[in-house]
């Protein structure tokens, strides 16, 4: 079987060339970044403008954002003689710039933005045509799936866990040993899902990952399911992530098309089913256990664990829950060799991490990064600092279930797990830039807030806890609160985090924990 | 007018009698609970001629769509959304119905998802992020503005406004939503443009 799929995708890759080739013709290729960041402020309106407007001697493709959002609508042509072109902040009225004409202003690559980052996942994101798997197909794509299939699920594993990658959804579990643990449990058939429900407030980057280069998810999925001896996967996505699940299934569908999907993938007898779900809403249907009841028609609330998934999930059976990050990771790793993988990072964590930078930044987005890399760095070096007239006092990081970091820490480098004992994680790699036009205490209850309404109300500390947390906030932000309610808060925090079923639950209280560590003086002094 | 308090933030209902919500909205008619011996024992009995024939006309789309398998149940209540803007009670009942779910599942179900509506939102439902980054943009102010526009000048129409806890949209902070469609870097102005009819005083 071994040369067969390679010598496949040879086949698949001379006929993408030729049908490219044709669609090009010797005309400007128009890439116009579509994406749900993006359309916000018209990108869709530019697309179809131009497709309208320009001349027999171009055409227009969709690509995802590239990560830039603040430079959102974006444009990029090549030109039939090689060169290219930058249009940003572009409008349905600039087609004419598009081809000709001197670049609008500003249109300078933001050098600091790109080369700080190390783009594997992101590679191609915001060039490759979204909708045509052609272009990823000619970008050196499922070249890591034909690799992956002429090894044993086996020996894919060996891989994966030689490069390090652990999962990127929040808790950085071993991907392989996932997998490996899947496959040893014996049944008639194991599930794969793939964890696109992103519903966590201040992170998009697997929206953009599906936006922009949804092929890679594929073959990350199909890889994946190959070594886990998985027979069908899912691919739960976000209600509100439309054009993400649009993408999504189309992407499917133009991989079945052309054999790498079903029964018999690339001709090596290996067969996988794929389909699209879409989520329903709420935070807590991300945790993966709360996710299969969610696929299982049960309302929305987490299971009792163990069993693990990988033990009895998806309608009891075997089954491998991933982030679309971790499997957008896993083409290079078996394309590249897992020794590549593992000198991208810092010395004990390898490979990347998406980062969705927002809050006061000159240039917010999705940024790519090697494991190690300062805070600082990210919010001042690639995202431009603080906005004009306001200096940073600290970083909401990692999400409502992590917590803030005064500006002082900003040096720490993102790792897996714990960034601070206050329990302060990276967790699914979302960093806000806080300044001074945000009181700790009115971000601290955001978050606390947010946990309160989400709880799924399953378990009673976090049901009732989470509310009380929120309660002895407003008191202290109304009348600056005694020290009974700091200590109030300070027990609850940790009979919530102690006692809860879930991980909602249980980091619900690092806000507060942060909070008070690091910005007491100031939380007690709002008076 | 309708008016429900929203766990996640405060909600706001304005303008008024004029509108009625979307076309197929038409609660008072398909709303009645139904208590009968059989819907207890899981079928749902129509009650009115008319009833009955949109129960079996959805039975019948159900069908076409969905095998009867409990999985399909959250595939079928975003169809039901879909088709009526929010879960009608006498349509759930047919979902449970059909893939053999308690109705009283397939309402706790329901109600335990944030983007499944019980009940229509007004004519034009605008949601305003207040998320972090947003409010850090001034999202406040802009919630204020739209709500108090509309206030004065719902066009004839019911508009509900609501708070956001986050658009997925923060690099492109303050993100507002109005009918499905998102606006980044919003001004009063441009979301404006959205609302049917002017709301601007
Ligand atoms: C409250 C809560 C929300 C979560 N939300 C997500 C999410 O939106 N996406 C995600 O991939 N993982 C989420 N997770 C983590 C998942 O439970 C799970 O660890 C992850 O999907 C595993 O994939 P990975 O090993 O590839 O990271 C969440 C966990 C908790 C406790
Ligand atoms: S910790 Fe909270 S969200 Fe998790 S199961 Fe308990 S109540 Fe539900
Ligand atoms: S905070 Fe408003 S879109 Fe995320």
């Amino acid at each position: 079987m071994t040369g067969d799929a390679k010598a496949a995708l040879q086949q698949i890759r001379r006929e993408a060339a030729r049908r490219l080739e044709a669609r090009r013709d010797g005309r400007a290729r128009v890439a116009v970044q579509v994406s749900h960041c993006s359309i916000s402020v018209g990108a869709d309106g530019v697309a179809e403008a131009l497709s309208a407007c320009l001349p027999d001697a171009a055409y227009v493709v969709q690509a995802g954002c590239d990560g830039a959002c603040f430079e959102a609508p974006k444009v990029i042509t090549a030109l039939p003689d090689g060169g290219n072109r930058r249009l940003i902040n572009a409008g349905a009225a600039d087609a004419a710039a598009v081809l000709a004409g001197p670049h609008a202003a500003g249109a300078a690559w933001p050098e600091d933005f790109y080369s700080r980052q190390h783009r594997l996942a992101l590679d191609g994101c915001g060039e490759i045509d979204s909708e045509d798997i052609d272009d990823y197909v000619a970008h050196g794509g499922y070249e890591g799936l034909a690799r992956a299939l002429s090894m044993t699920p086996g020996e894919v594993v060996e891989e994966v866990k030689a490069s390090g990658l652990r999962g990127r959804g929040g808790a950085y579990f071993p991907a392989a040993m996932k997998w490996e643990s899947a496959r040893s449990v014996p049944s008639d058939r194991r599930y794969l899902v793939v964890n696109a429900e992103e519903g966590e407030p201040g992170i998009f980057k697997d929206r953009h990952l599906m936006e922009g280069v949804p092929h890679r998810i594929v073959e990350g999925a199909i890889i994946a399911a190959y070594a886990t001896g998985a027979s069908e996967a899912y691919l739960y996505i976000n209600a509100e992530a439309g054009l993400s699940a649009r993408r999504m299934q189309l992407a499917l569908e133009q991989a079945a098309d052309l054999g790498l999907l079903g029964g018999d993938v690339l001709g090596s007898g290996f067969g996988l089913a794929a389909e699209v779900r879409r989520g329903a809403g709420g935070y807590v249907c991300g945790e993966e256990t709360t996710l299969l009841n969610t696929m299982e028609g049960y309302r929305r609330e987490p299971r009792l664990r163990p069993p693990f998934p990988t033990e009895s999930g998806l309608w009891a059976k075997p089954t491998v829950i991933n982030n679309v990050e971790t499997l957008a990771n896993v083409p290079y790793i078996l394309a590249t060799g897992a020794e590549a993988f593992r000198r991208v990072g810092s010395g004990a964590e390898s490979g990347t991490k998406l980062i969705s930078l927002s809050g006061s930044v000159r240039r917010p987005g999705v940024v790519e990064v090697p494991m190690g890399t300062p805070i600082r760095d990210i919010i001042e070096g690639i995202g431009g600092g603080p906005v004009p007239g306001q200096t940073l006092t600290g970083a909401a990081v990692g999400g409502p279930s992590s917590g803030v970091i005064p500006e002082s820490m900003l040096d720490i480098p993102i790792a897996p797990g714990r960034l601070h004992d206050t329990g302060v994680i990276l967790g699914a790699g979302g960093i806000i830039a806080l300044d001074g036009r945000a009181e700790v205490l009115d971000v601290v209850r955001m978050m606390a807030a947010y946990n309160a309404a989400e709880s799924c109300g399953k378990c009673t500390p976090c049901r009732e806890g989470t509310p009380r947390i929120v309660d002895a906030l407003d008191r202290i932000a109304s009348n600056g609160g005694s020290e009974g309610d700091l200590e109030e808060l300070r027990y609850l925090a940790h009979v919530v985090g102690a006692a809860s079923l879930c991980g909602l639950g249980q980091a619900a209280g690092t806000p507060v924990v942060s909070a008070l560590h690091f910005f007491g003086n100031e939380m007690s002094a709002v008076r | 007018m309708y008016e429900k308090a929203a766990p996640s933030g405060s909600r706001t209902t304005v303008g008024g009698a004029a509108g009625i919500g979307r076309p197929l909205t038409i609660r008072i008619v398909y709303n009645p609970p139904m208590r009968s011996e059989r819907e207890r024992s899981g079928g749902a009995r129509p009650v009115t001629p008319l009833q009955r024939q949109r129960q079996s006309e959805l039975r019948a789309a159900l069908r076409e769509r969905f095998p009867r398998q409990r999985g399909q149940l959250l595939p079928a209540l975003h169809f039901l959304q879909h088709e009526f803007g929010h879960l009608p009670d006498w349509a759930m009942e047919v979902v449970g119905w059909y893939l053999g779910v308690p109705v009283s599942e397939v309402y706790g179900a329901a109600t335990s998802y944030t983007e499944l509506r019980l009940e229509g939102a007004g004519e034009c439902l605008v949601r305003v992020c207040t998320g972090i980054t947003c409010w850090m943009s001034g999202s406040s102010g802009l919630l204020e503005t739209i709500a108090s526009w509309l206030r004065k000048n719902p066009g004839g129409g019911v508009a509900t406004v609501e708070e956001a806890a986050c658009g997925f949209l923060c690099a492109m902070a303050p993100a507002v939503e109005v009918d499905g469609r998102w606006v980044g870097r919003a001004t009063p102005e441009a979301v404006n443009e959205l609302l049917p009819g002017s709301a601007l005083p």
